[in-house]
C-alpha cells in the first residue's frame, strides 16, 4: 500500500511542477538629483573700440578708461566701446545693466560750475541672443527678460556722446553694474 | 487516503519484530523531497564606502546631493555602491533594465529640444555583480526609452547583489560639459533575477 502511495506521489509531482509558475523577483531604486536654476556670468572679455579701452581686473569686472575724454574746450570728445560678458543661465532668467551713479561723475567736493558741467551721461547697450535693449545710464536700469535658457556672450556697448556742456578739470567716474539672475 | 493506516500499521508492528527478532535490522528508505524554485530580491542598502556625492538612500530613492557644477552648470560626477540581500534556488537569468536609458528630466517632460548647447538628460553606468556574474548597463543617454541587459547564471546564487552606479563630470546628453537645464532629473533602475526552467 505504501509503496503504491509513493508511486503515485512521484508521478505526480512532475506535473505539480510543470503547473507551477515561479514568478521573478525585482528590486527597484530610483535616482533623483535636482540642476537648481542658475546663472554663471564669466570674465569680461575687451574688444576694439574708438577712444575707450577695457582691461579685465578680476574675474568678473574690469577698467574701462577713456582715451581722450574731453578736447581742448574741456567738451566730450565721444567714444565707443563693446566689452562681451560669456554667459550662461540655465533657467528663464532677467539680464540688468545699470549704472551705479546715472552717469560720469567728477571726483571729489562740488565746485561753482558756472557753465560747466560736473557730470556727462552715457548710452548703454546690449545684445543677449537676439534681444536687444538700450538706456540712458541716467534713466534707469537696462532690463532683458529671457523666457528660458541660454548660453552666448552678451554684447555690452558704452556709447559716450561727443558734444555738451564743457567739463570742470577733474577725474570722472562711474561704474558699471551687469547682474544676471535665474528663475526670476 | 489509505496511507494513514498502512503507516500505523507498520508502525505498531515494528518494535514487535524488532523484540523477536533480537539482532539489529536495517530498512533502507527513500526520501523524496523538492524545494521549490524561487527567487528573491530584497530591499536596497547602502554599501560601505565609496559614495561620492550621493545624499543617501530613503526607502528606493537614491537623491544626488549636488547633480550640477556650480561654475559649469554642467554634471558633477557621483558614484554610489548599492547591494540587495538575494537569493535564487535556480538557474536563473540576472537582468538590469533602466526606464529612461539615463537620468532625464522629470517634470519638464516636452516635445520641444532644449535650447542649443544644453543638456537635457545625463548618461551613467551601472555595474552589477552577482554570483560570479558581472553585468554592465551604459545607459547613454541618447534616447529616452527603456533599456536592459541581462545574463544567464547557471546556479543558484545566495548573497548580495552588488550594483556600483557611475556619473562621470561632464556628461551630458548634448556633449562634455555642456550645461544643464533647471529642472528634476530621474531614473528607475530595476534588477531581476528571473528563474530558467
Amino acid at each position: 500500500m505504501i509503496k503504491s502511495l509513493t508511486a503515485a506521489v512521484l508521478l505526480l509531482a512532475p506535473a505539480a511542477l510543470a503547473a507551477q509558475v515561479i514568478e521573478p523577483s525585482r528590486g527597484r531604486l530610483e535616482i533623483l538629483g535636482t540642476a537648481r536654476p542658475a546663472c554663471v556670468m564669466g570674465s569680461p572679455a575687451r574688444t576694439v573700440g574708438n577712444n575707450m579701452t577695457f582691461e579685465p581686473a578680476s574675474p568678473g569686472s574690469g577698467q574701462l578708461s577713456i582715451v581722450e575724454f574731453v578736447d581742448n574746450n574741456a567738451v566730450s570728445r565721444g567714444g565707443v566701446i563693446d566689452i562681451l560678458f560669456p554667459m550662461v543661465c540655465n533657467a528663464p532668467h532677467r539680464v540688468t545693466v545699470r549704472s551705479a551713479t546715472g552717469a560720469l561723475r567728477r571726483l571729489g567736493a562740488p565746485v561753482q560750475t558756472g557753465p560747466f558741467a560736473e557730470f556727462h551721461g552715457y548710452r548703454l547697450r546690449s545684445q543677449w541672443g537676439s534681444q536687444l535693449a538700450n538706456a540712458e545710464s541716467q534713466a534707469g536700469p537696462l532690463i532683458i527678460d529671457s523666457d528660458g535658457a541660454r548660453a552666448g556672450q552678451m554684447t555690452l556697448s558704452v556709447d559716450l556722446p561727443a558734444g555738451g556742456r564743457p567739463l570742470v578739470q577733474g577725474l570722472y567716474s562711474d561704474e558699471i553694474i551687469v547682474e544676471l539672475q535665474a528663475a526670476f | 487516503m489509505r496511507a494513514r493506516p498502512a503507516l500505523i500499521l507498520a508502525g505498531l508492528l515494528l518494535p514487535a519484530a524488532a523484540h523477536a527478532q533480537g539482532t539489529s535490522a536495517t530498512s533502507n528508505f527513500t526520501v523524496n523531497a523538492s524545494v521549490p524554485g524561487s527567487c528573491a530580491v530584497g530591499a536596497p542598502l547602502l554599501a560601505a564606502g565609496r559614495q561620492v556625492n550621493f545624499r543617501g538612500l530613503n526607502g528606493t530613492m537614491l537623491q544626488i546631493d549636488e547633480l550640477v557644477d556650480r561654475t559649469t552648470l554642467s554634471t558633477n560626477a557621483a558614484s554610489v555602491e548599492v547591494r540587495f540581500e538575494a537569493i535564487c534556488t535556480f538557474p536563473h537569468r540576472l537582468k538590469i533594465e533602466t526606464q529612461n536609458n539615463g537620468l532625464w528630466q522629470t517634470m519638464e517632460r516636452s516635445s520641444v529640444p532644449p535650447p542649443e548647447g544644453f543638456g537635457n538628460a545625463i548618461p551613467y553606468r551601472a555595474d552589477v555583480t552577482w554570483a560570479d556574474e558581472n553585468l554592465r548597463l551604459n545607459a547613454d543617454a541618447g534616447v529616452r526609452r527603456t533599456a536592459d541587459n541581462s545574463v544567464f547564471v547557471s546556479g543558484a546564487g545566495l548573497g548580495e547583489i552588488l550594483l556600483r552606479l557611475e556619473i562621470d563630470a561632464g556628461a551630458t546628453n548634448e556633449r562634455a560639459n555642456a550645461p544643464l537645464l533647471a529642472g528634476t532629473y530621474g531614473d528607475t533602475l530595476r534588477i531581476t533575477l528571473e528563474p530558467v526552467q
